[in-house]
């Protein structure tokens, strides 16, 4: 089955009025780094959140792998949030007992082996680390995962230039090729070059599907360039 | 799986736990070193002598040092109920329910495993909260008639059917079913307890906005409308019972049927709000 994850006519209404995300409808394939793109508020997040169970959709379906999203598809989809989801108390080491318990697919070596890599302490506790290494650490756990889709919901957002480059090395180096990455992000420009596919929002809608690539030779731009052209104020 | 969210969650609740426990701990062999010390014993041998002054000081100083051992202990108690239902927020409804939500087990196993590893560990300190009130009360108990510890611990049982005989044989109180009741209490209210807070935690999760504050605020009315529906509930037996006249043996039967009542009105409380919890976990999850 190529077909990772499908949404079908997918909605979420938080209550107030206007829907996050306004019938949906995508089929995501194996194999290939997506990105999620669009300005704050086009819905990213909540499609995102709806992806890994996270929110309930007022309407449609997604199913991964052909399943409801449940703890079966939940044990094979590796996210990562926008924020901070580890407990500050905790020390690496045991968030790493913690993952390995709980996921299969976990490997703790190579974990340990990027952590080594930036010289990151296991024996650390998580609210002794600034901002830019938690995040770090999260993307770590996440990338140590063996799973068939990544969810990376602003990897790149809170951390330096030298780091973005080893977030994008770390991505790249630890999916095998039967899986797919999804990754909503702002900088296009620093990921551009990684993407296969893209995905434009906008007000909760898809706007855009299509290979990167393609929209670089049809449009006679760069994919950054053309979401500027797009989501132009 | 199930069997890996109650090791975590019982580590994680425990730490806790044992450090207040150790506090229980400390706080009662404080007050056992105030009993064997000659303060205490200059106190009793002055109450039995002509030391007025010393026996008025004496006896406010056993008085504010009781006072104070109770009032920590329930603010102990208190301060746990508290530190639960901040971490079922925080790993539910918070940044961390990221985590929690994305672990691959069914939403109902972790409302079942939260609620029972509370309510063990709220067990547990209730449990140690009896042994160490009643190894303090037993030690002062001695001291005060001259005995050694030991020998009031193997006089137990006499003293016990003493007192339970007079209660009955003096003022008609069956305490049986106060014993059965005080028992099925302690076993079930630390679950109930908790229960009902995770259940207005969640109930808390209906708002747009303020969703912690929302909960507190569905607590403290899940607890009035549980003394409402007892108070209901045990309308029929206050009147039957009064009915029967005001003699105190029917008077100690009428706070035994409140009692029940109110068990009962907790025990339904809790498994509604339980299983409202396990649904909205399950098909009405929001992380906003």
């Amino acid at each position: 089955m190529n077909d990772l994850l499908v949404l079908s006519n997918v909605s979420k209404n938080y209550g107030y009025g206007k829907l996050a995300v306004n019938n949906v409808s995508i089929t995501l394939p194996r194999g290939k780094i997506i990105g999620l793109l669009g300005p704050n508020g086009s819905g990213k997040t909540t499609m995102i959140k709806m992806i890994n169970g996270l929110l309930r959709p007022t309407e449609g379906e997604i199913r991964f792998l052909g399943e409801e999203i449940g703890p079966e598809t939940k044990a094979r989809i590796s996210y990562l949030p926008d924020r901070t989801y580890l407990s500050p108390s905790d020390t690496i080491s045991s968030i790493l007992d913690y993952f390995e318990d709980f996921y299969e697919d976990f490997s703790r070596e190579r974990a340990i082996k990027m952590l080594e890599d930036l010289q990151i302490d296991p024996r650390a506790k998580m609210k002794t680390l600034s901002k830019g290494t938690k995040e770090k650490v999260q993307l770590i756990l996440v990338m140590s995962r063996d799973a068939d889709l990544y969810v990376l919901d602003e990897p790149i957002a809170g951390v330096d230039p030298a780091a973005r480059d080893y977030i994008l090395r770390t991505i790249l180096n630890n999916y095998h090729q039967n899986a797919s990455i999804l990754i909503s992000t702002h900088l296009i420009s620093d990921i551009e070059q990684v993407l296969d596919e893209v995905i434009f929002m906008r007000d909760g809608r898809l706007i855009l599907y299509g290979s990167a690539p393609q929209i670089r030779e049809q449009q006679g731009k760069s994919v950054d360039a053309y979401f500027r052209e797009v989501f132009a104020c | 799986m199930l069997g890996k969210l109650f090791k975590h969650e019982f580590r994680r609740i425990g730490k806790m736990a044992c450090l207040l426990l150790a506090v229980f701990f400390g706080i009662t062999v404080i007050g056992a070193i105030y009993l064997v010390s000659p303060l205490f014993h200059s106190i009793i041998d002055a109450s039995s002598g002509s030391g007025v002054l010393l026996t008025v000081v004496g006896g406010i100083l056993a008085l504010i040092g009781l006072l104070s051992y109770t009032l920590i202990l329930i603010g102990l108690s208190f301060g746990f109920i508290i530190y639960l239902g901040f971490r079922f927020y925080r790993s539910m409804y918070s940044d961390e329910g990221y985590l929690t939500h994305t672990l691959p087990v069914k939403s109902s196993q972790l409302i079942i495993v939260k609620t029972v590893t509370g309510g063990t560990w709220m067990l547990i300190m209730t449990l140690a909260l009896y042994v160490l009130v009643a190894f303090l009360t037993t030690l002062g108990y001695a001291q005060m008639k001259g005995l050694s510890f030991f020998e009031v611990v193997s006089n137990f049982r006499e003293l016990f059917g003493t007192f339970v005989g007079y209660l009955r044989e003096g003022a008609g109180f069956d305490l049986s079913t106060s014993g059965i009741l005080l028992t099925c209490t302690t076993l079930i209210s630390p679950f109930t307890t908790v229960a009902i807070l995770f259940g207005a935690l969640t109930l808390g999760q209906y708002s747009w906005k303020n969703k912690g504050l929302m909960g507190i605020l569905a607590y403290i009315g899940v607890r009035v409308a549980m003394t409402i529906f007892g108070g209901i509930l045990g309308l029929g037996s206050t009147m039957l019972r009064a009915s029967q006249g005001t003699d105190p043996e029917v008077m100690f039967q009428l706070a035994n049927d409140r009692y029940l009542v109110s068990l009962l009105a907790q025990v339904i409380f809790a498994c509604i709000l339980f299983f409202w919890s396990i649904h909205v976990v399950r098909d009405r999850l929001n992380m906003e």
